[in-house]
């Protein structure tokens, strides 16, 4: 099969994490049938988004493939079905923004050609490895906020989640239900630490996946101004890591971005690159790559 | 050898403007091209300096690669438009191919008035494409660049661009500095490029993947002999070998002011050449009263990494870095993975 979105299959695993907390309606995989069965699919996942303060969707291609078998003009035919799917789709729904996903540099040129997609950045990774010795601020400065280990998201979540999607362009719904789903269904070792003022009012928190050699952010969610407690949640999960390097996804207009390196991290670029395409004219691959705020969590992508 | 077509394109001009003939750039063009370039340029930036005819045959005469430029011409020899096409050689594997950069593209104004689709601008690069860009021995493999918005969405109709990424660049202000001891390493800092750069380059090419041949011929050129900035050279030696060097220019990336690296290559397998270099390269610094350092390099390469381990720190630019490619069998890869770059091979600083 030539494939877009990842060069292995995915697993059961995979599809039901992409699929937590969301409705039935927002899955679609637009199947591509030939004489001999199926030659081709596509799958479609629709997240909410906040735009500008304004709700809309933005569908992840999660996967798309077609045949390889087929010969070439039949392949390229499958492929213009797929995306006449994914046109319409985007095209009934009003409030949609439009599609996006993550490719490699093998899957460009399908990407491209097919899909029209623009890629709009690479992303960035601040990484942390204890072992190096470096002249920086201390992250834990001794007088921070004090962080605990939340069991479950809470209405709180959609108070922060007001106060921060303000600050950014675009940005993926953070519901409750939608957070302890993913939490509910992911498979790695999760946990989440969350940061509380003295009338216990959630001020942020930050997901972290642990493996054997490494631990890293699925979701780091804290207003830009406030600095002491991203710093007290960042020295918490880089504290758990022990040994282990901590890497924590976040776009360079960041106001985190800058921080974190003041505290000892180094910047570190994955080889997934963000692309999309997008129905409205003044949101074009620009202002996505300096509007956007993704973290992995809400998607599963893209890898360190 | 490149094939020019028999039937250049002819463009009939907007309102009573004569037709112009799109055409590789003849030297019979020189004078003319850079009356316009400098006419052009003047009217949209009133910051604009005239381009003295010296800097003209500097980059155009003088590149030891030649160039390979477009100008739409009028039968009296007035140019309405000009794209200029830098090449330069790039090592990948065991063969050198081209590498280019446009730059210096303009289009008069009066011509860029009407309604023909393409209009002339479009038309000119697309034909500068078809007879610059391939793999023929003087055709350009790959164009790359750092264009603006504008520039980038034409490139990406007619030139096939695509994003290399999104270009960062590694800044630290002199305090910031964490520099090792550099043991038995010396530092010079010659008027010229030393006689074994060539050798040094092909000692060290095979571990850059894919990188412009750092030669005397175009180091020289690019630097010793550019007539728009003064730059200066450190090298570094290891019992007399030449393990590294750097290229300093005071300047500015990205509309801020900093001491420059415009170039750097370092031996991989002698690290402690790098500080050495940042040492020089703050003392250059310091004396263009610049308080900040600043390299645009790739955040795929080892350097990227080992600059913050020395005190840089990363931040986005406005830039992306692009790459055109012309033909089917380039794999992006080359690009995105394996291409190490700096300054040297772009005309910002």
């Amino acid at each position: 099969m030539e494939a877009l979105f990842g060069e292995q299959p995915p697993t059961n695993g995979d599809l039901e994490f992409e699929s937590a907390g969301l409705e039935f309606e927002l899955l679609a995989t637009e199947v591509l049938q030939g004489p001999d069965g199926v030659v081709g699919a596509l799958r479609r996942v629709l997240l909410p988004c906040v735009v500008q303060g304004k709700r809309r969707t933005f569908a992840r291609l999660s996967k798309a493939v077609v045949s390889s078998e087929l010969p070439r003009a039949e392949r390229l035919r499958g492929w213009k079905v797929l995306i006449g799917g994914v046109v319409k789709a985007e095209n009934e729904r009003q409030e949609s923004l439009g599609s996006f996903g993550w490719f490699t540099p093998n899957e460009w040129r399908t990407a491209q050609r097919e899909f029209e997609f623009q890629p709009a950045r690479t992303e960035t990774w601040l990484t942390r490895d204890p072992k190096l010795e470096l002249r920086r601020e201390p992250l834990d400065t001794g007088e921070l906020p004090e962080v605990e280990a939340l069991e479950a998201f809470d209405h709180q979540t959609t108070w922060v989640q007001d106060r921060v999607s303000g600050t950014w362009g675009a940005s993926l719904v953070r519901s409750p239900e939608l957070l302890n789903a993913r939490l509910a269904r992911a498979t790695g070792e999760i946990s989440v630490f969350g940061c509380f003022d003295h009338e216990r009012i959630l001020r942020g928190w930050i997901v972290v996946e642990t493996t054997r050699d490494s631990v890293r952010a699925l979701d780091f969610f804290v207003p830009p101004e406030e600095v002491s407690v991203g710093r007290a949640l960042v020295a918490r999960a880089t504290s758990d890591a022990g040994p282990r390097a901590f890497a924590l996804m976040l776009p360079p207009w960041s106001p985190w971005f800058d921080r974190l390196q003041d505290w000892g991290f180094l910047v570190q670029v994955g080889e997934d690159v963000l692309a999309a395409r997008t129905k409205i004219r003044r949101h074009d691959f620009y202002w996505l790559r300096d509007s956007w705020m993704h973290q992995p969590l809400m998607t599963g992508w893209p890898r360190a | 050898m490149t094939v020019y077509p028999s039937d250049p394109t002819v463009f009939q001009g907007p309102d009573d403007l004569p037709p112009v003939t799109i055409r590789p750039f003849e030297p019979r063009d020189t004078a003319e091209a850079l009356a316009s370039f400098n006419e052009v340029f003047a009217d949209v930036d009133p910051t604009f300096e005239p381009r003295p005819p010296e800097e003209w045959a500097w980059r155009y005469e003088d590149n030891p690669c030649g160039h390979k430029s477009m100008v739409a011409a009028s039968d009296d020899g007035k140019i309405a438009a000009f794209q200029g096409g830098i090449p330069f050689r790039v090592r990948m594997g065991d063969s050198n191919v081209l590498y280019g950069q446009l730059v210096d593209s303009f289009c008069k104004p009066a011509y860029a008035k009407g309604l023909s689709k393409p209009g002339l601008f479009a038309q000119m690069v697309a034909d500068w494409s078809t007879i610059f860009g391939g793999v023929g021995k003087d055709q350009f493999l790959v164009m790359v660049g750092l264009p603006v918005r504008s520039a980038y969405r034409i490139g990406q109709k007619v030139l096939f661009y695509f994003m290399v990424r999104s270009q960062m660049e590694l800044r630290a202000r002199l305090d910031q500095l964490e520099l090792n001891e550099t043991g038995s390493l010396t530092l010079d800092e010659p008027d010229d490029f030393p006689d074994d750069v060539d050798a040094f380059f092909e000692r060290v090419a095979p571990a850059f993947g894919v990188i412009a041949v750092r030669d005397y011929a175009f180091l020289s050129w690019r630097f010793t002999r550019n007539p728009l900035a003064t730059y200066s050279i450190g090298c570094v030696r290891r019992h007399g070998d030449l393990v590294g060097y750097a290229v300093f220019t005071p300047g500015a990336f990205d509309q801020k002011p900093s001491g420059m690296v415009a170039d750097w290559l370092v031996d991989p397998s002698v690290p402690e050449a790098r500080h050495l270099l940042l040492d020089w390269l703050a003392t250059k610094t310091r004396a263009a009263d610049e308080n900040e350092l600043c390299f645009v390099l790739p955040d795929v390469c080892p350097d990227f990494r080992a600059l913050q381990l020395a005190g840089f720190r990363a931040s986005m630019s406005s830039y992306i870095t692009t790459a055109g490619r012309r033909h089917p069998r380039f794999h992006a890869n080359h690009v995105t993975r394996d291409w190490y770059y700096t300054m040297a091979e772009f005309d910002l600083c």
